[in-house]
């Protein structure tokens, strides 16, 4: 793992913002804690995540609302919804916004700390995937300009 | 409601057992203290959540004392954690005593009190008032908030309506039953952007009419036994 992983707790409880950070970090991510979808978004604005946790009840706004800012803010942030509300309805109007993984509370924290690896990963090779694809069109551009000037 | 509210004090128990156990001998005296007062925290909220069901579904017991309007609303501001921010002004005038369960009246006095706290998280004023009406003793709490929308005024009483993230929504509807229990009413004005009131209405002289409602009545003067149903 990338010692500079960083991961975002969003989370009104504060028992649930402390326990979270202890846990994470002593799996050696970086991780900051906010209780507001605003300061989530301020946040997000200050500083990249590779992950971010979110409830999906805010003081301020809905988790589903702030799932969708975070849609068009940080695309490449791998965004997991952790919710008390256990209906098909919430799980879909996540997965539809765009979340990338769903977990009810109360989340076993091995299945957690498995899912945040696993978004780790999946974000890992999407941005293999975008710098091999990066690599192909320059080597693609650089042949076709050679070829013009031969 | 009632499910996220109890799922949130259980993933904050289960984060620290986690934790407690995943470290076993090699937690930090600190460490481990700060997740068995989670813990202890957690259980807290949890029982006051199961209280808040459990009163909202029982029937009302009145134990009826002769009380001051004053000493009841001393007692309840000194049971509450005011922030530096919030500024109390208060109005009293020497009204006569009212016959009340005091602690259940002292209950309803705080939780429109924390309402008005939780109105206004960037500081403000509240201002607490009461004066005698005819046969009534009105009291009120006004605060500088930012008022209640028009579309959640009318659900404002009802049981697991909330605007707050944390809550179940039993605090003013628990309210409602306890003032009406005692023949008063509970109306509220609000003003966007310039605050809201609340106003419990008590009548000074408690009279019941025996038959009809849910409620179990215990007078000054009356022992264990001969407690009546309103």
């Amino acid at each position: 793992m990338d010692k500079n992983t960083r991961i975002l707790v969003v989370d009104n409880d504060e028992t649930i913002r402390t326990t979270m950070k202890t846990i994470l970090e002593d799996e050696g991510y970086l991780v900051d804690l906010v209780g507001t979808g605003k300061e989530a978004v301020q946040k997000t604005q200050e500083k990249t995540y590779n992950v971010t946790l979110l409830d999906i009840r805010l003081p301020d706004m809905e988790g589903v609302e702030l799932l969708k800012l975070m849609k068009d803010s940080i695309p490449r942030t791998r965004k997991i919804m952790v919710t008390g509300y256990p209906s098909i309805q919430n799980a879909i109007g996540a997965l539809n916004k765009n979340a990338d993984a769903y977990l009810l509370k109360p989340v076993e924290v091995e299945k957690l700390l498995n899912t945040v690896k696993m978004q780790l990963q999946a974000q890992d090779s999407e941005r293999k995937f975008s710098e091999q694809k990066v690599a192909e069109f320059i080597d693609s551009r650089v042949k076709e300009l050679s070829d013009r000037h031969v | 409601m009632v499910g996220h509210d109890l799922r949130n004090p259980l993933t904050g128990i289960k984060n620290s057992a986690y934790f407690l156990k995943k470290k076993g001998s090699k937690i930090s005296q600190a460490q481990a203290q700060e997740m068995l007062e989670i813990i202890d925290k957690c259980v807290n909220y949890s029982n006051k959540i199961i209280n808040d069901l459990l009163d909202y579904s029982r029937q009302i017991r009145l134990n009826l004392e002769e009380e001051s309007p004053k000493k009841l609303l001393a007692d309840s501001i000194s049971m509450l954690d005011i922030p530096k921010k919030i500024k109390i002004i208060t109005h009293l005038s020497d009204e006569p005593t009212v016959t009340v369960d005091p602690d259940k009246i002292k209950r309803v006095f705080i939780n429109l009190m924390k309402n008005a706290i939780d109105a206004m998280p960037k500081g403000g004023k509240i201002t607490k008032t009461s004066k005698q009406v005819n046969g009534s003793i009105e009291v009120s709490f006004s605060d500088t908030g930012e008022g209640i929308a028009d579309d959640v005024l009318p659900k404002l009483f009802s049981p697991l309506f909330t605007t707050k993230a944390q809550g179940m929504g039993f605090g003013l509807a628990i309210c409602k039953r306890i003032i009406e229990a005692h023949n008063g009413t509970i109306a509220i004005k609000t003003v966007k952007e310039k605050g809201t009131t609340f106003t419990v209405t008590l009548p000074i002289e408690l009279k019941f009419e025996v038959g009809g409602e849910n409620n179990w009545i215990k007078t000054p003067e009356s022992s264990s036994s001969t407690m009546m149903k309103q």
